[in-house]
């Protein structure tokens, strides 16, 4: 017996000690963090040490060099903060960010795109930048970038850098089709005769069309009414729009096919579109997968629909409620969206900032004639007007997705019109409330 | 007399069969190598180019030199021999008893394990987080092991392998006095050795290409394992197809390697694993 | 004199000494596998959304799953799923009947058909996705061929997107199934297949009669395997589809994932995950039991 139960015992044992051994060398790196945090905990006061996390979406290693000295600057000023850098790959800063706040380790100042800093805005999750800022630390913001963030009198974020549509051309096909890129079509509708005749004379796709929501708002065509409290998108001026597109479906100017990023691309490199909307980052995806392709590439400004507008995709700074240092991490905030380091931000990312100052700059009207700079310079222009895509309600994103799903079900799943719009209106009622 | 061209024709008949089937098979590998071996070639070119029409490293290179691949390579192979060794220990000691002994509840433990591998845990990765962090292992490789340190798949698969032992060794081992410890250890284990090493090289697997828990659950993106890493390719501003593909297929080698190296054994492996 | 006291010891402590060996298992498993299913009981009657304010809701979540349009097709998607299953059994087990001959360099063949098993999601999703384009190279194969009139775009047309999946699905999987089939062959006897072909049956009649039903124990392991993945299948709809076109492909797991992730709905999706735990308990034990009679024993 007591032969059996020793052996018992160092069985037990081993399997202990394995988890312990493996435990002690796992939590060697996790220890600084645990005392970095504990160590300036609640209520910093002044000239008390305090350490900031900030999280940045798929920067690193590329950008080293300028958070680096960003960073050294910031910590030269404030010499009782420090700054803690962390970068993360797109993929996985949603599910890292949750998983962090539910654990309590919030991050003190994030990198987030618009749609996700409204979400976690209306649900108290951000700090209110209406009440941290003043007047003219505001201003210092194209408004109409700032304001896509703003909800009930809330500020969620600061807008960071961002980039406006430009509509690029594939030279060759739109030769070949007998238009003159140096005239390129200004409105949706001239966009479409385009497409028209590139489809008659070459056979590829004219453009790209994404069938998103967001497209309806493009065309002045309201999903909801003033109030936001009800659906309005069941109308005949939305039915006539859908048949129109319904009809360029079908004469094969637009691919029927659900468009993501990736898909534009390919549709793009294998030169089976002549013409595409995106912003400056699709150059470098076209230069690195299709080399010949880039260069026939052309860049002008992009076509508008009734709305006249152009949405821009702005990256945000935000504050999670969460933090503990709410002061320094406000103030970093600022500082790294402030007018000087955005306009250093952009001229080494290419992109363009969302400050007034900034944009002022020769570097965003000075055309170097490259395809980037082209595109930088003509998209440029349209800053002051834009705005990022957003529809001011809580449950924007169900929405978005509701309406997003029926016009999918009607563009490609050859859903009845009329009857696809009534359910969605619904639906989206009892998303609203009623 | 008769027979002879008529096996060679069956023979090319295979073979045309086997690379048909491989072409179809290894197409999208082939052509991510394509890629990754021709830079300022168009990737998108139709037909897709499968085999490429020049060699260049230049996307090796570049990439290799982008990132420091030693460093997550490094990171990976600790990363799933941890979870390897984890997951062969803590299998064959959990198994054993549900295939050989009796015992009350025997069953019932049994079929819960299986429950769960159907049930999607909606919240499971936050919940894990949390676990995590109150075992105080945050930011370590032990965060990433340990979850997956032994998996329902794994216990199913050992208690097979158990099942098909002959019930007189253990017999045979207590009239010799042995404990059942000692059983387990030194009779037990040997025999279903091929069913150690089909959990060690599908955990091997497994390990090398998971991704988005290691993000989670470690700090340092030193720490990474390739499949992680490989992901900051994707940025909008670091971009590179070609990278990417030469990036994938330096991250798959080694797994081609270790499948190669060790086909035979695993093949004994599941048949003696499923067998019971 | 020294048998008997063994084995009677033996009999009375079994049950401690097999809780013995499978304590540090369980309390990982517990931890790691139970723990998250129990805590989702108490989740799913609140709005726990991380972010926001947690409050109690009864059962709203529950209510709110049985009128959810999409959260229905997508277990209705989830189960037609599983149509994949017996084609993977059949394909994986031809493939492996075919690599099971000892001609030259068939180790190389192997490792090709492995390859798909180990190639990453995201550029098995960028090549096929690009392959079932309009102008793909399916739809210039099918329609040169005169197979079809119209060209489809396999993945954005709801009559096909999900049985194009599937074939994603069964296409990176077959190397998997067929790996544990062509173990199963070699353990069978050489002489039985090699007697049976001198009392004159032929190849498929060998196949028949003799392969498959000695494959048995591995054709209920690779069903139930491959079962399980077909019901939680996620990697592929998450890349390629996410779900579209409208709700044509979304899939139950990927509905969770969707309500908990992005709609920061970890309630109710936490409500949906147990709904569909619930079912698929009760189908399975009807399906074992329907096993039993049939005179299949799984175990």
């Amino acid at each position: 017996m007591s032969f059996k139960g020793k052996r018992l015992i160092s069985l037990l044992l081993t399997s202990m000690l394995m988890v312990g051994l493996l435990a002690a060398c796992g939590s060697g790196s996790s220890g600084n963090k645990e005392t970095a945090s504990n160590g300036n905990s609640d209520g910093a006061k002044a000239g008390e040490q305090v350490t900031v996390e900030f999280w940045t979406i798929s920067l690193q290693p590329t950008f080293n060099d300028y958070f680096d000295k960003l960073i050294a600057d910031y910590e030269a000023q404030n010499p009782n903060v420090k700054i803690d850098w962390k970068d993360y790959p797109y993929d996985a800063v949603l599910n890292k960010l949750m998983t962090n706040i539910a654990g309590g380790d919030a991050p003190d100042v994030v990198n987030l795109n618009t749609e996700l800093a409204n979400q976690m805005g209306t649900k108290d999750a951000l700090v209110d930048f209406n009440q941290e800022l003043t007047a003219d630390q505001k201003a210092a913001y194209f408004p109409g970038i700032y304001s896509s963030t703003e909800m009930n009198g809330k500020g969620f974020a600061l807008p960071w850098y961002t980039g406006l549509p430009v509509l690029f051309m594939n030279k060759d096909l739109v030769e070949k089709a007998g238009l003159d890129p140096e005239n390129p079509p200004k409105t949706k509708q001239e966009l479409n005769e385009w497409g028209r005749q590139i489809k008659e004379k070459t056979g590829a796709y004219g453009y790209i069309f994404t069938m998103e929501a967001r497209t309806l708002l493009e065309e002045n065509l309201p999903f909801l009414t003033e109030d936001y409290k009800k659906a309005a998108f069941n109308t005949p001026e939305v039915e006539e729009y859908v048949n129109e597109n319904l009809q360029l479906l079908k004469d094969g100017v637009i691919p029927k096919d659900i468009i993501n990023y990736d898909k534009q691309v390919q549709y793009f490199a294998s030169e089976q579109v002549a013409m595409s909307l995106s912003s400056s980052p699709f150059i470098n995806k076209i230069k690195t997968a299709a080399p010949d392709v880039y260069e026939k590439m052309l860049a002008v400004p992009s076509p508008v629909g009734k709305a006249g507008i152009r949405y821009s995709n702005t990256m945000n700074i935000v504050v999670p409620s969460a933090t503990s240092h709410k002061k320094e991490a406000v103030d970093f905030a600022v500082f790294v969206t402030n007018a000087a380091n955005q306009l250093e931000f952009s001229k080494i990312a290419n992109t363009l900032p969302s400050t007034v100052e900034s944009a002022k700059d020769p570097f965003f009207s000075e055309n170097d004639g490259t395809l980037e700079g082209v595109a930088k310079t003509v998209s440029a222009v349209s800053l002051d007007k834009a705005e990022d895509f957003y529809i001011g309600v809580e449950s924007a994103k169900d929405v978005n997705q509701t309406v997003t799903k029926a016009l999918q079900e009607i563009y490609l799943n050859g859903a009845d019109v009329k009857k696809t719009l009534t359910t969605a209106e619904s639906d989206v009622n009892k998303i609203l409330g009623n | 007399m008769r027979k002879k061209p008529l096996r060679v024709l069956k023979l090319i008949a295979l073979y045309a069969a086997l690379i048909l089937f491989a072409i179809f098979m290894m197409g999208p590998f082939l052509w991510i190598l394509s890629v990754s071996l021709m830079p300022g070639k168009n990737v998108f070119s139709s037909p897709p180019a499968i085999f490429p029409t020049f060699i260049d490293f230049d996307n090796y290179v570049q990439v290799w030199n982008y990132m420091d691949f030693p460093r997550y390579l490094m990171n990976t192979v600790i990363i799933a021999l941890m979870g390897v060794v984890m997951n062969i220990f803590f299998s064959c000691l959990t198994a054993y008893p549900l295939a050989v002994f009796r015992f009350k509840g025997r069953d019932l433990i049994f079929a819960l394990l299986v429950a769960t591998m159907i049930i999607p845990a909606a919240a499971g990765m936050v919940v894990n987080y949390l676990t995590v962090k109150a075992l105080g292992l945050m930011g370590g490789f032990l965060a990433v092991v340990l979850p997956s340190a032994v998996t329902v798949f794994n216990v199913f698969l050992m208690r097979q392998a158990f099942m098909g032992m002959p019930h007189e060794l253990r017999d045979s081992g207590k009239v010799d006095g042995a404990s059942e410890f000692r059983i387990w250890l030194q009779l037990s284990l040997p025999i279903v050795k091929p069913a150690i090493a089909v959990i060690g090289l599908l955990e091997f697997m497994g390990m090398w290409n998971s991704f988005l828990w290691p993000m989670i659950v470690l700090n340092d993106t030193k720490q990474y394992p390739i499949a992680s890493a490989l992901s900051f390719l994707n940025g909008q501003f670091s971009y590179n197809f070609g990278w990417i593909a030469a990036g994938t297929v330096i991250s798959v080698i080694p797994i081609i390697v270790v499948f190669l190296c060790t086909q035979k054994y695993y093949m004994e492996g599941v048949s003696g694993a499923v067998k019971g | 004199m020294k048998k008997t006291p063994f084995f009677s010891r033996f009999g009375k402590s079994e049950a401690s000494v097999a809780w013995l060996f499978m304590t540090p298992g369980l309390i990982l498993l517990a931890l790691f596998v139970f723990w998250p299913i129990i805590y989702s009981v108490p989740l799913a009657l609140t709005n726990y959304s991380v972010i926001g304010k947690t409050e109690f809701v009864g059962f709203d979540n529950f209510v709110k799953a049985l009128q959810d349009k999409s959260f229905i097709t997508s277990l209705v998607n989830s189960l037609l799923y599983v149509i994949v299953v017996p084609f993977i059994q059949i394909f994986s087990i031809l493939m492996a009947i075919l690599v099971n001959s000892n001609v030259k360099g068939i180790k190389i063949f192997r490792t090709a058909y492995y390859i798909p098993v180990v190639t990453s999601m995201v550029a098995v999703a960028l090549i096929w996705g690009w392959l079932l384009n309009q102008n793909g190279v399916i739809n210039y194969v099918l329609s040169s061929v005169g197979l079809m009139q119209e060209k489809i775009t396999w993945l954005s047309n709801k009559d096909t997107a999900l049985w194009t999946l599937m074939f994603i699905t069964m296409w990176k999987g077959l190397g998997y199934y067929m790996m544990i089939y062509l173990a199963g062959l070699q353990s069978i006897p050489k002489d039985l297949v090699e007697a049976a072909m001198i009392d004159g049956a032929n190849r498929a009649q060998t196949i028949r009669k003799i392969t498959i039903p000695l494959l048995k124990p591995y054709v209920f392991f690779c069903t139930l395997i491959s079962l399980m993945a077909a019901i939680r299948v996620f990697d592929e709809v998450f890349i390629l589809t996410m779900g579209g076109p409208g709700d044509a492909t979304l899939t139950s797991s990927l509905y969770i994932y969707q309500q908990g992730f992005q709609q920061f709905n970890f309630g109710y999706s936490s409500a949906l995950g147990l709904i569909v735990s619930v079912m698929i308990a009760a189908l399975s034990i009807v399906i074992f039991r329907f096993n039993r009679k049939g005179g299949v024993n799984p175990y």
